[in-house]
């Protein structure tokens, strides 16, 4: 099976239920608030989005993995901001609004400006 | 509505104003700690926010009445007419006039241009505060899964740029998979937004910025504000760290974040501006005190001068447009006579109620008639006390053309004092022609300022000569000049006294009884200085009484009635001839001699002197 990857929250997550599976749910939802911070619907949607991606089943408030620790992997957080984040906004908006990544000159301009200082 | 908008738009351009200067100074102060050019914005949100302040001299603003004192105005165009007072039918008149002159298709179309601007200033509001609603919930959104990492610190690798959010419990939300190192940075950076309270000062800022969002000078302030928030808030990391990160920290600021935010975050800090931060953080030094202490005075004195709004000056510039709207060249202009009147600013209790043309015959004249209470109307029949009413008459005499005098008739109900001024008496009180000074507003707004420097000097010195004017409503009278002139109200006070008298006589018939008496002269006629250590004045008095029944008075020889069913002061003796005596600083009242005994002995000399022998 191809690797899947997971968002850091959803990563997370699956920590919590990889250790503690089967898991009732309402206990999910208590260790979820204790550890991440979350609230009780953030978790309950969190269940059910990965339920509809199939890498875990709530069935009978029980929460169980269908995948297995080895077979996923953490999103590297720089990867996924630009694509997730350019479809959600019309074209225009975006244009005006997108934070603009310094470019590579802007940078390397920068980068030279500390050497110097360290010197 | 439009008056909302007038009056955000009135804060707009002063905080405009404000906003340059503050620009000018951040130059001056760009090598002191940033703490100081983000201090200064604080005066322009004041400016934005609050309509009011206090006034000051030293104020560094134009006036802000001054750019659109017209729009409100014409805006209001009732205003105007409600500001005359009870006069009957001129009253009338005027008002008509005016409504007229003020609801022309000119007035309306202001109004309207008004109105439709302040639709689309409220327009744009709800435009801008919906799409930042939308923002927030969507960050709200992606950061709703961020997992908690200690304190008041969460993480999501739903962001790139860490920032705080949250007015009531402010939380600082961090991308995952940061260095230790970067960590520890980011996080004292956002603990000292959070301890300066600047996660509610921002939002303040935009919305304030959302509301003068036609403005483009607040935006530019919003984002100079919001980089000097942030350069600040570097410095004060660097300053408060033990080691010098300087490196470290631009480093950190580089890799992490090769961004720039936009209008897009709002309510957070996102990393702005990253290449002159960066600049900033290395040329950063340590604050010495002798450079923070001036950076300290200069922030202070800035505040306080755009604090204040301005005084004086933009008033006698807002005032003088509205005199000369009026100005006119023919005093038969009733309605601009009119509209000056109700202009003018007349003392406390003294109430305009109409005013009378006198422009059948040259010299023509104005009459101002004005209620007021006795004691109001004895206060000014002292001339120290009447410079309101010479300011007054100056502006007049500026502004309508080919008037020769000016009466102010004081009257409480009962008895009538006037005060009257001609045109060369303005023209000597104010040095040259005084229709010089109605030629544009800034010379007139002068004319205002010496109205008043002659009504403060008047008050203040409580000396001088001045013109005194006493006497009756039978046209033009003779003045007076004289050098002690605070005492005529003395002699006035003399003048009733015998008066009164006549009028007790005149009731001792109880079928009589007087209902009104008025002084129609009351003037200098002589005065000796040889007859005692004291000069003597001799002032002749005429005056008037009105019998409510002029049939039940008894004529005794002398005695006489004018056109109007007036009783006149003569007797068989003649008229009363009020006799004073006066040193620098004291006045006496000594009695009467009547005329008819003056001239009949030949000398009004050696009849003064008889009273006084017949007094000691």
């Amino acid at each position: 099976m191809s690797k899947l990857k997971l968002f850091d929250a959803e990563y997370k997550l699956m920590d919590i239920v990889w250790e503690h599976e089967p898991i009732n749910s309402t206990e999910l939802t208590k260790i979820c608030r204790q550890k991440l911070g979350w609230k009780k619907s953030t978790t309950y949607t969190m269940i059910r989005k990965l339920a509809q991606r199939d890498i875990l089943k709530n069935e009978n408030a029980t929460v169980t993995a269908l995948l297995k620790r080895k077979d996923v992997q953490k999103y590297e957080s720089e990867a996924l901001l630009e694509d997730k984040f350019n479809g959600s906004l019309p074209a225009f908006l975006a244009a005006f609004l997108q934070d603009k990544k310094l470019s590579e000159k802007e940078a390397k301009e920068i980068q030279k400006m500390i050497e110097e200082a360290t010197k | 509505m439009s008056k909302l908008f007038i009056t955000v738009l009135n804060m707009s351009i002063t905080a405009s104003f404000a906003a340059l200067i503050i620009i000018f100074a951040r130059m001056l102060l760009r090598k002191s700690p940033k703490i100081f050019s983000y201090a200064l914005w604080a005066v322009v949100w004041f400016r934005l926010i609050c309509p009011v302040s206090f006034e000051s001299a030293l104020s560094l603003l134009p006036g802000q009445n001054l750019m659109l004192y017209n729009v409100d105005t014409l805006a209001n165009p009732n205003a105007l007419s409600e500001q005359y007072g009870a006069g009957g039918a001129v009253k009338q008149t005027l008002e008509s006039t005016l409504t007229a002159v003020n609801t022309s298709s000119n007035a309306s179309l202001i109004d309207t241009a008004v109105k439709i601007a302040a639709a689309v200033w409220i327009l744009g509001i709800a435009i801008i505060l919906c799409y930042s609603a939308i923002s927030y919930l969507k960050l709200r959104n992606r950061i709703s899964t961020a997992t908690f990492y200690k304190d008041n610190i969460f993480e999501t690798d739903q962001i790139h740029t860490p920032f705080v959010l949250g007015l009531m419990r402010p939380r600082i939300y961090i991308p995952t998979g940061l260095e230790q190192k970067e960590l520890d940075y980011i996080l004292k950076h956002e603990q000292i937004h959070i301890k300066r309270r600047d996660y509610v000062i921002k939002p303040i800022a935009f919305f304030t910025a959302a509301l003068h969002w036609f403005n483009p000078i607040v935006w530019i302030s919003y984002f100079l504000m919001s980089k000097d928030m942030e350069m600040s808030c570097d410095e004060e990391v660097i300053r408060q760290s033990k080691e010098d990160i300087r490196v470290s920290y631009s480093r950190s600021l580089l890799s992490l974040s090769m961004k720039q935010s936009g209008l897009l975050a709002p309510l957070a800090f996102g990393e702005s501006n990253i290449k002159a931060r960066i600049k900033n953080i290395i040329n950063y030094k340590k604050p010495v005190l002798w450079a923070i202490c001036p950076a300290c005075i200069l922030v202070v004195a800035i505040s306080m001068a755009l604090a204040a709004n301005p005084s004086d000056k933009i008033e006698y510039l807002a005032s003088a447009e509205k005199f000369l709207e009026y100005k006119t060249d023919y005093v038969g202009d009733a309605s601009k006579v009119g509209n000056i009147i109700s202009l003018l600013d007349f003392p406390e209790n003294v109430n305009y109620s109409y005013f009378e043309l006198h422009t059948e015959n040259v010299p023509y004249g104005i009459t101002v008639h004005l209620n007021t209470d006795a004691k109001t109307r004895n206060k000014y029949t002292g001339a120290i006390n009447q410079t309101p009413f010479e300011k007054n008459a100056i502006i007049m005499f500026s502004l309508i053309g080919n008037v020769d005098y000016i009466n102010f008739n004081l009257t409480d109900g009962q008895n009538d004092y006037l005060i009257q001024y001609t045109k060369d008496q303005a023209d000597a009180m104010v040095g040259k022609d005084v229709r010089e000074f109605s030629l544009d507003k800034k010379t007139f707004a002068q004319l205002l300022k010496i109205g008043d420097k002659i009504e403060e000097s008047f008050i203040n010195e409580n000396k001088n000569s001045s013109i005194t004017t006493i006497g009756g409503a039978d046209g033009p009278l003779k003045m007076y000049e004289t050098d002690k002139v605070d005492k005529s109200e003395q002699i006035v006070a003399f003048a009733w006294e015998v008066i009164n008298k006549d009028i007790a006589y005149y009731e001792e018939n109880p079928a009589v009884k007087i209902i009104d008496s008025k002084i129609t002269r009351l003037e200098r006629i002589e005065s000796f200085d040889d007859l005692t250590d004291k000069t003597i004045d001799v002032y002749a008095l005429e005056y008037r009484l009105l019998p409510e029944d002029l049939s039940k008075v008894v004529l005794a020889g002398g005695m006489d009635v004018d056109e109007d069913g007036w009783l006149k002061e003569t007797s068989s003796m003649g008229s009363p001839l009020l006799v004073v005596s006066r040193d620098d600083d004291s006045i006496e009242f000594i009695g009467i001699v009547m005329t008819g005994t003056a001239v009949e002995e030949g000398s009004l000399k050696t009849a003064v002197k008889e009273l006084l022998e017949k007094n000691q």
